[in-house]
C-alpha cells in the first residue's frame, strides 16, 4: 500500500474500501506490517518510561492480529454482500488499553495486569464492531491513566513526550500506524496528548459515550472519545460510540448526528480565552496562536474575549479524583497488588490512599463547588457557538528518563508555577462542567513541535465545536501535516 | 479479652478516621507536616497497612496526607452559598 494512504482520513480509507482498490483484509495487513516495522520496541508493555526504544514508537501495548485479520475478513465478506454497516466498516483502529477487549488482554497499563484477558468488550468496542471497524491493537497509557507516563515516544521529535495519558493513540493516528483510535479523558488525557502530537482529539460532553468497560479512573470525570487526523474523523467515530447505555447509569438517550457539513461560518460566535494565549513562551507560539484566530476572523466567525472565574479548579480535580480512584483501587491496596506499580506512580497511589482518608464532607464540598461553576461556565459558553483556547501553551516537552522516574508524579493537573496558578485553565473546567473540546493542530513551535487549539463547547453541542475545527481545517493545512520519517531524534 | 490499638481503630471505625484527620490537620497547622503516629492511625482505620508498613512508603503518604489537608484548606475556604447542592444528589429520571 502507498504510503500516502496510512494517513488518510476516515472518510478517505472508506471510499478506498469502497472503491474496492483494497480490502479490509489488505489495509489492516498493511497497518499491521507497519506497526511490526515502526512501533515495536524491544522491551515488553506494558512499561515505564525509557530510552531504549531503538527508534520505535511503542504506541502499542498488544497487536491483536490475528482478532484483526479475522474482523477484516469478516467485513470484506459484509462488503462483498453489499452491506456496509457504517463509515468505519472495515477501517482498523487502536483503543486505549483501559478499555475492555474479549480475548484480547487489557491492562491498564500496568504489570499488575499484564496478563489480564477480559472475557467482555466494552460498551465502546461492541458499538464499533457493530460499525464493522476492525480492532487492531491496544493503545500503550500511563498507567493506570496517569498523566505524562507512558512508553509512547512523540514522532514528531522521539526526544518529546507524548504527554498522556492516551499517548500511544495520538501517536499512531499521526504516525500513521492506525486509522483512528479512542481514548479518554478525565482531565486532559484526549486533548493533551493531541496537542503533543499534532492529533485531532474530541472530548464529549460528560455522559455522551457509555464507559461501561472501561477502568473507572474517576466516576464523575470521566469521558470516553475518538481520536482522528482531522475534526470530521472525530464527529464520525463520535456518531457511532455514542448513545445511551443502562450499563453507565450518567449516559443519557440524546442521539448524536453528525453532519460533516459545517455550515456557514459568517455570524458564528467564539469566545477566546485571551488570559491563555499570554501563558505561551515564546512570541513564536503567541503569534501561531494569533494566527489561528485570524483564520477564524476571516471566516466571518465574531471572535470576542472572554474572561473565565477563578475557581479553585487544582483542588477541586485533586478532591475528587483522589478520593474517587482510592475507592475505586481499594482492593489493590489490600492485596498488596499495588506494590507492583510502576515506581513513578509512588507519590500517585500516596495521593490515592490519602484520599481514603479525606472527610466525606470536604469531598462533598468539592462538588458543591463545582455545581456552582457548572453554572457559571454553562452561563458564559452558552453565548458563544463555543468559546477557545491554546490546548496547551507550548509545544512537547522534553521526555526526561533517567534511571527510575524523574518527573515528580504530581497532579498533572496542578498548574506548575504561580503564573499559572493565577490563570484559570478553559481545558480544567470544561472537564470539571462535562463541555466537549476538541483540539486540532494549528501550527508549530520555533523546534517543529505541533501547538493545538481546544474548541470548547457547551454540553451535547459537539456538532457546533465540530463545524468550527472542521472549517478551520478546510482553511488550513496543519492537520494534513505528517511527521517526517526517519523520525527526528 | 486483649485488643491492641489496630483492631480497635477498625472497630471505633469512622469515629477514628474523624479524630486522626482532626490531628492530622493539627499536625499541619503545628509543624507544617502529618506525623507517622497520625498516618499510622489514619491507615488502621482503612484496614491492612499493606505497603506503608515501610518506612519510605510512610514518609510518601504523610506529605499526601498533608498536600490533601491544603486542598481541603481551599475548599473549605470557598465561599458557598448555602442552598448549593452537590453533584452527587441521587435523583431518578
Amino acid at each position: 500500500m502507498q504510503e500516502s494512504n496510512f494517513f488518510l482520513t476516515v472518510r478517505g480509507l472508506s471510499e478506498l474500501l469502497s472503491s474496492g482498490a483494497i480490502s479490509s483484509v489488505e489495509l489492516t495487513e498493511a497497518y499491521l506490517d507497519r506497526a511490526d516495522e515502526l512501533d515495536v520496541p524491544p522491551f515488553e508493555l506494558p512499561n515505564e518510561p525509557r530510552t531504549d526504544h531503538n527508534g520505535k514508537l511503542a504506541t502499542m501495548v498488544t497487536i491483536a492480529r490475528e482478532q484483526a485479520l479475522e474482523a477484516a475478513a469478516r467485513a470484506d465478506r459484509e462488503l462483498a454482500a453489499g452491506r456496509r454497516r457504517s463509515i468505519l466498516h472495515g477501517i482498523p483502529y487502536g483503543v486505549k488499553d483501559l478499555l475492555d477487549t474479549a480475548g484480547v488482554r487489557t491492562t491498564w497499563g500496568s504489570r499488575i495486569f499484564m496478563d489480564r484477558v477480559p472475557d467482555r468488550n466494552a460498551a465502546v468496542i461492541d458499538r464499533l464492531e457493530d460499525s464493522g471497524a476492525v480492532l487492531m491493537a491496544k493503545m500503550s497509557l500511563g498507567e493506570f491513566a496517569g498523566g505524562n507516563t507512558s512508553t509512547a515516544l512523540n514522532p514528531w521529535k522521539l526526544d518529546r513526550t507524548s504527554f498522556g495519558s492516551s499517548s500511544g493513540t495520538v501517536a499512531a493516528a499521526v504516525a500513521g500506524l492506525i486509522g483512528f483510535g479512542i481514548g479518554t479523558e478525565t482531565g486532559g488525557s484526549i486533548v493533551f496528548p493531541a496537542s503533543a502530537v499534532g492529533a485531532s482529539g474530541l472530548r464529549p460532553t460528560f455522559g455522551r459515550v457509555s464507559r461501561f468497560g472501561c477502568m473507572a479512573l474517576s466516576w464523575s470525570l470521566d469521558k470516553i472519545g475518538p481520536v482522528g487526523r482531522c475534526a470530521e474523523d472525530c464527529g464520525l467515530i463520535l456518531e457511532q460510540i455514542a448513545g445511551r447505555d443502562e450499563r453507565d447509569n450518567c449516559t443519557v438517550d440524546r442521539a448524536f448526528d453528525f453532519r460533516s457539513d459545517p455550515g456557514d461560518m459568517r455570524g458564528r460566535r467564539l469566545g477566546v480565552h485571551r488570559a491563555e494565549f499570554e501563558l505561551s513562551q515564546s512570541e513564536t507560539n503567541r503569534q501561531v496562536f494569533q494566527e489561528a484566530l485570524d483564520v477564524f476572523e476571516r471566516m466571518g466567525v465574531i471572535v470576542e474575549d472572554i474572561t473565565l472565574p477563578r475557581r479553585p479548579t487544582g483542588a477541586l480535580f485533586t478532591t475528587i479524583v483522589t478520593v474517587e480512584s482510592g475507592t475505586n483501587f481499594t482492593a489493590l491496596f489490600d492485596d498488596g497488588s499495588v506494590d507492583q506499580m510502576f515506581s513513578f506512580n509512588e507519590d500517585r497511589r500516596a495521593g490515592w490512599m490519602a484520599g481514603r482518608m479525606m472527610p466525606a464532607a470536604d469531598y462533598l464540598t468539592a462538588q458543591r463547588i463545582r455545581n456552582q461553576l457548572t453554572r457559571e461556565a454553562d452561563e458564559i459558553v452558552a453565548r458563544y457557538d463555543a468559546v477557545i483556547a491554546p490546548t496547551w501553551p507550548n509545544g512537547a516537552a522534553l521526555r526526561e528518563v533517567s534511571g527510575g522516574w524523574p518527573i515528580p508524579a504530581r497532579n498533572e493537573w496542578e498548574p506548575p508555577d504561580e503564573f499559572d496558578r493565577q490563570t484559570p485553565r478553559l481545558n480544567y473546567i470544561a472537564n470539571l462542567v462535562g463541555h466537549p473540546g476538541l483540539a486540532i493542530p494549528c501550527g508549530f513551535d520555533e523546534d517543529g513541535l505541533p501547538l493545538s487549539l481546544q474548541i470548547v463547547g457547551s454540553a451535547w453541542e459537539e456538532q457546533r465545536v465540530l463545524d468550527l475545527g472542521m472549517a478551520y481545517q478546510a482553511e488550513t493545512d496543519w492537520h494534513e501535516r505528517r511527521p517526517p520519517y526517519p523520525w527526528r531524534g | 479479652m486483649t485488643i491492641n490499638r489496630r483492631q480497635f481503630a477498625k472497630v471505633a471505625g469512622t469515629a477514628t478516621l474523624a479524630a486522626a484527620w482532626q490531628q492530622a490537620c493539627t499536625d499541619v497547622d503545628e509543624t507544617g507536616e502529618v506525623s507517622a503516629e497520625t498516618v499510622r492511625t489514619l491507615l488502621d482505620a482503612q484496614g491492612p497497612r499493606g505497603i506503608y508498613e515501610r518506612p519510605d512508603e510512610l514518609d510518601r503518604l504523610r506529605v499526601a496526607v498533608r498536600n490533601l489537608i491544603g486542598v481541603q484548606a481551599q475548599l473549605r475556604d470557598f465561599p458557598l452559598d448555602p442552598d448549593e447542592q452537590p453533584l452527587v444528589v441521587f435523583w431518578r429520571g
